[in-house]
């Protein structure tokens, strides 16, 4: 009974619960959107970085075949 | 270095935001530690390598030195495994966030692989070559 008597009060809790969550997921989406597009631009410099990085090796490998022989 | 930092506020984000991180890069980030790893032993063996080379002041006697020869044999493969590396990177790069693995991937990767493999048998055996190996992951 004492249950039934506050079930009201539940699901207005409830729905003013829902309409913060509502509320708030445009940032909520919006911070995960950014946070996707920070992380693959991270990866893309790391990448760009590592392809230097390669062509400066191979070209050292390179040099060292020649050198010795 | 920007990397751990970038991995370490990742982390920290998971902790914050539960699934942003199992979402960031998906297939592209995940390739992108791979070719991160490739980079790196690949580095790892050429400067362990140039250390070696008989004849010069950090190498060790023989037979632990890497003879003329056995460098020159070395530098050419470690020079193709550099060139395979560096479209491995470009191929990633080019990927855009979300789309599927590109084909070429798992055979750039199981060629580096095969080219380790091949240096590593080449390397006389030594402390640094032991090393080396423990540094890689091996045994």
């Amino acid at each position: 009974m004492g249950f039934l008597n506050s079930l009201p009060a539940i699901l207005q809790w409830l729905q003013l619960g829902k309409k913060v969550f509502d509320a708030g997921k445009p940032a909520l989406d919006a911070v995960l959107a950014a946070a996707a597009s920070h992380g693959a631009q991270v990866d893309t410099d790391e990448l760009n970085a590592i392809i230097l990085d390669d062509a400066k090796r191979k070209a050292e490998a390179d040099a060292e075949t020649q050198a010795t022989s | 270095m920007r990397y751990r930092r970038a991995k370490a506020g990742c982390l920290l984000g998971a902790l914050l935001l539960s699934t942003a991180c199992a979402s960031v890069g998906g297939v592209r980030h995940v390739a992108t530690v791979t070719v991160v790893s490739a980079h790196n032993t690949l580095s790892a063996i050429q400067d362990t390598e140039q250390l070696l080379v008989c004849g010069r002041s950090t190498a060790p006697a023989a037979p632990a030195c890497v003879p003329i020869p056995i460098n020159q044999k070395i530098s050419g493969e470690l020079s193709a495994a550099f060139d395979l590396d560096g479209r491995l990177a470009t191929l990633v790069r080019d990927t855009p966030v979300g789309a599927p693995q590109p084909d070429a991937i798992p055979t750039l990767v199981g060629d580096i692989a095969q080219i380790v493999a091949k240096v590593l048998n080449d390397l006389p055996s030594s402390p640094q070559k032991t090393t080396l190996v423990q540094r890689l992951g091996g045994k």
